[in-house]
């Protein structure tokens, strides 16, 4: 995503944007985590595992039976639909040079998994509207600019909704009893 | 072909690649199909459906593009969706849960793909509240894959046969609340009346760990069972999940059958690095024929990959359902429990080519958790005098095949 414009033709179908807010006091620290992302970004990593929650994050941590799987996909919007297809036959007609303009939702989702078993998840949502030369080759799903800014604006609120997790709550417990030296 | 052709031909592909790149509405019918007008909409009737998970949990990741494909999403959120437009209570079925319903439908989905296209095929059964079959059929839809990443082709093939499901019920059984009472409470559904029976979704493997006929095997070999047999064929038997811990990748099932066949445990465990140790499964099953397959080899080492707790490493061949087998040391002792193995077609792909490198949760800590659920096992000192011989006959003795059905 080399060049993100965020919608106005289509401004009326963004969604709120989660805002950054200061990540809470967990009452639990997390057991070694396995850190499995689609996120290519260090600064997304960094801002997860200064969390006190995620502290024990690694990213070479394979044999853990706890991961935290971060991945993200496009999903189109019916406005953005209609819109695109207009787009894409003026961009034809001009043999390239208007550029393709598309409105997606961005969707980055987070997982954490015990022995592969999601034991709780969070997506957040996010309305782009980017405009791509149809001869450039940027690839499908690199992820960079604003939405890369958007997602690591995600981690707070992630660690925020995980801060009293009864389930997480109880894993540690679990984990404490067996493993605890 | 002049510019004017260019730009319609190109329309044309865009149009169709649009309608597939858009999520349909759950209440908007395909042309041609229509719910009775004498038909109460939406319909007050409680239903409950089953969605094996099998189905609902079917996702892959495709390395060359980064991205995840979730056919299960599609098919979860397209069958509630639709469900939802036209009986608005609908709900999963949930057998721990005491709520009422008055119709329950089975819903078996299968894919099929074909030059881009993505086929829906929905075999469902309708069941009253006194679990009597009342209706049963198959619909299809099929639908241009288009963007494969966003799931919308699954979604609107999994909705579309799911509304074409809906409309043969609502039609032909014209349901209404108080037709169909909300009398069947949903823990009190019969499992097996659900389940395909014919074929297993997976296997395992479990051994005896006391008189009792209490079975211990990896957890991961029943995750999501509707119902779950030990042994195979005529032979085989019901069994029911007495404790389970996720983090231990451990379970303990009830089979109510006494026996005086199980595994001892090891006492104060002690893993002697290069001891001889046998393992004995049940892998491969579908391809090998029904009858234990004994490996041996030895401890490689007390820990197991980076980061890993409670594991040790073992060298004795395992394959797909050799999971939940013992790890038995020749004095005929448990010493562990299979649980995974290195991914050898990763590694392969990067160049290195690994050898039996399998890994077992150690035996003192699945003593841990019996004790903590206070299911009994018997501990006894290390023979270190024993031979093959005794270490087949205490593992040949106490495995069983676990057989999981959806």
């Amino acid at each position: 995503m080399k060049k993100l414009l965020l919608g106005s033709v289509l401004a009326a179908l963004m969604v709120p944007a989660v805002h950054a807010e200061t990540a809470t006091t967990s009452s639990f620290v997390l057991p070694p985590l396995h850190y499995i992302s689609f996120v290519d970004s260090d600064s997304f990593y960094d801002k997860l595992k200064g969390s006190a929650v995620l502290s024990k994050l690694d990213k070479e941590n394979y044999g853990t039976p706890i991961r935290l799987v971060v991945t993200y996909r496009m999903e189109n919007t019916a406005g953005g639909s209609a819109a695109g297809f207009t787009s894409a036959i003026l961009a034809g007609g001009s043999l390239g040079i208007l550029p393709v303009v598309t409105n997606n939702d961005f969707v980055l989702s987070y997982e954490l998994r015990v022995q592969d078993q999601v034991i709780t998840s969070r997506e957040y949502r996010e309305n782009f509207t980017e405009a791509t030369n149809m001869y450039s080759n940027k690839g499908l799903y690199n992820l960079d600019g604003e939405a890369l800014e958007w997602a690591i604006s995600t981690t707070d609120q992630f660690v925020n909704d995980i801060a009293d997790d009864a389930e997480l709550a109880e894993l540690v417990e679990e984990y404490d009893y067996y493993f605890a030296e | 072909m002049k510019l004017p052709a260019i730009l319609v031909a190109l329309s044309l592909c865009l149009a169709v690649t649009g309608c597939q790149s858009t999520k349909i509405k759950a209440n908007k019918l395909p042309r041609g199909v229509a719910v009775s007008k004498s038909v109460e909409l939406p319909n007050t009737t409680q239903v409950a459906y089953y969605l094996p998970n099998a189905a609902t949990e079917h996702r892959f990741y495709l390395e060359q593009w980064n991205i995840w494909v979730d056919p299960g999403k599609g098919v979860k959120d397209g069958v509630h969706n639709a469900m939802q437009a036209y009986f608005p209570d609908a709900k999963p079925l949930d057998l721990t849960s005491d709520a009422t319903v008055g119709l329950l439908i089975d819903i078996d989905p299968k894919w099929s793909f074909n030059r881009g296209e993505a086929e829906m095929t929905i075999t469902y059964r309708v069941f009253d509240a006194n679990q009597q079959e009342i209706r049963k059929g198959e619909k299809k839809y099929d639908t241009n894959l288009g963007n494969i990443s966003d799931g919308t082709a699954f979604y609107n093939a999994s909705l579309r046969a799911t509304q074409l499901m809906l409309v043969d019920i609502l039609n032909k059984l014209k349901p209404t609340a108080e037709k169909y009472a909300a009398n069947l409470m949903m823990d009190t559904v019969d499992a097996r009346q659900l389940a395909n029976l014919e074929k297993p979704v997976s296997s395992g493997t479990g051994f005896y760990i006391n008189a009792n006929g209490q079975l211990l095997t990896a957890a991961h070999v029943l995750n999501n069972c509707l119902v779950t047999k030990a042994g195979s064929g005529d032979d085989s038997i019901d069994v029911t999940l007495a404790a389970k811990s996720t983090l231990l990748d451990l379970a303990v099932i009830d089979t109510k059958q006494k026996t005086d066949k199980f595994l001892p445990f090891r006492k104060d465990v002690n893993l002697f690095l290069g001891e001889s140790v046998t393992n004995v499964g049940y892998p491969l099953q579908g391809l090998l024929a029904a009858s234990p397959n004994l490996t041996r080899g030895n401890i490689s080492s007390r820990s197991a990959l980076k980061g890993s707790v409670g594991q040790f490493q073992f060298s004795a061949p395992i394959q797909p359902g050799s999971s939940g087998g013992p790890v038995v040391s020749d004095g005929g002792e448990l010493l562990g429990v299979t649980v995974s193995t290195l991914n050898s077609a990763k590694l392969i792909e990067s160049g290195v080519l690994p050898q039996n490198v399998n890994f077992a949760l150690e035996a003192k800590y699945a003593a841990k958790f019996l004790t903590k659920h206070q299911i009994p096992f018997e501990s006894v000192e290390p023979n270190m005098d024993g031979n093959i011989s005794i270490a087949n006959d205490a593992a040949l003795g106490s495995v069983v095949q676990l057989n999981c059905y959806q």
